[in-house]
């Protein structure tokens, strides 16, 4: 590893720590390889100084986490441009910004056999992607901080980790299994593992598996539900953005937090 | 024997604490919200929790709810400040409290619900 300035950087080169602004924004995570614009990013944030990783030995122990976390990372970077078509959900100007709060997520060493467990299943894994984006996306609207929106995001890509080996939405024991999992794993906050349990809870109490009511229900999981369902909307039972937009905003004030309805809402493109 | 004191009036968990201090073998762990009081309910594994009603990000009848799914011999004592959650009481004891308190909490009032806690569990576990 060596420091180089960032005016002899190169596109290609692979920084060995994650870059953060004044605010603790993300400009440029650990193990990503630079490109021209983020070059010019870290120059308009007037940093000084990389740390880059010299040898491909140190490139493997740097660079990018782990293999699964680098499947995911690409996997991710794909459902965004993805997402990015359906021109329903604005998320072209975040896009940089949502990347960079995944990876960093992605990174968290705890993280690893969950990802790993949920790689065997292609439609959780997507599926739990897909919703940490949105659930990041809605947390920009919102304003959280860069420590907030890494907490969001795994709590999202976690949301499900309660699924068995069948991806099966309506098996109201999910939730709860997957709250005991992370609870019983010391390394994973404890508002991870209340996610896990109340994110398929409605707003008016009418929801699985303890019926929860209103501000029972914590911001996180209430912010990630909405992401969800519009997620499996889409993805799963085959609902255009539209529609799925339509069937979102009809469960305000009874399925979801009408704030969080109007909340994504505002990420809407046009 | 361990107690777990949840309130986010750090005064409320001051006094509650005071109670206690005169007793050698008791050790004392706080939360201030519900969110807290699961995460100590796993790493500090208490055989008692006072837990009050009103609470931010998780309420006390919410994070009853989720201690009684996961652990059925905890003894729970709910402390509630307001008259008017009285009617919470039933719901509380259908999901099976050990002890019910109103506030403001005198030391004989809390030392008599957590010792007849205590003696109505060794009764009915011998």
């Amino acid at each position: 590893m060596r420091k180089i300035p960032v005016s002899d950087l190169q596109a290609g080169m692979i920084p060995a720590q994650t870059i953060y602004d004044s605010k603790g924004t993300i400009l440029i995570a650990r193990g990503i390889s630079l490109t021209q614009s983020y070059i010019n990013r870290l120059r308009k944030f007037s940093i000084r100084e990389v740390l880059i990783t010299s040898n491909d030995e140190e490139k493997q122990f740097a660079s990018i986490f782990s293999p699964m976390a680098e499947k995911a990372a690409s996997h991710a970077q794909n459902l965004i441009s993805e997402l990015s078509t359906h021109r329903t959900v604005n998320i072209e100007k975040t896009s940089f910004k949502i990347e960079q709060v995944i990876y960093a997520a992605l990174e968290r060493a705890p993280l690893q056999p969950y990802l790993e467990m949920m790689s065997q299943n292609e439609l959780l894994y997507t599926h739990s992607l897909r919703t940490a984006i949105l659930s990041v996306n809605l947390g920009l609207a919102k304003g959280y901080d860069y420590l907030n929106l890494d907490f969001l995001a795994t709590c999202a890509l976690l949301h499900d980790c309660g699924m068995g080996d069948i991806f099966c939405e309506d098996d109201n024991t999910h939730a709860f299994e997957g709250f005991i999992k992370i609870r019983n794993n010391t390394s994973l906050e404890m508002l991870t593992a209340l996610v896990c349990l109340q994110h398929h809870e409605r707003f008016d109490g009418q929801g699985t598996p303890l019926g929860f009511y209103k501000y029972q229900i914590t911001e996180f999981s209430r912010l990630i539900a909405v992401a969800d369902y519009y997620e499996r909307l889409v993805s799963l039972q085959n609902n255009t953005p539209r529609q799925a937009v339509f069937k979102l905003a009809a469960g305000g004030g009874t399925m979801f937090d009408p704030d969080m309805v109007k909340l994504f809402e505002t990420t809407l493109a046009g | 024997m361990k107690i777990l004191i949840v309130d986010d009036s750090d005064f409320s968990r001051n006094t509650m604490r005071r109670f206690f201090a005169d007793m050698t073998e008791v050790q004392i762990a706080e939360a201030a919200n519900g969110i807290e009081a699961l995460e100590q309910h796993r790493t500090f594994q208490p055989d008692v929790i006072f837990l009050d009603v009103t609470m931010p990000y998780l309420d006390g009848a919410a994070t009853l709810r989720i201690l009684r799914k996961i652990d059925s011999q905890v003894l729970i004592i709910m402390a509630t400040a307001l008259a008017g959650q009285q009617y919470l009481c039933n719901e509380f004891i259908a999901l099976g409290i050990d002890g019910l308190l109103m506030k403001p909490i005198t030391r004989d009032v809390a030392l008599n619900a957590f010792l007849s806690a205590i003696r109505a569990k060794r009764e009915v576990t011998p």
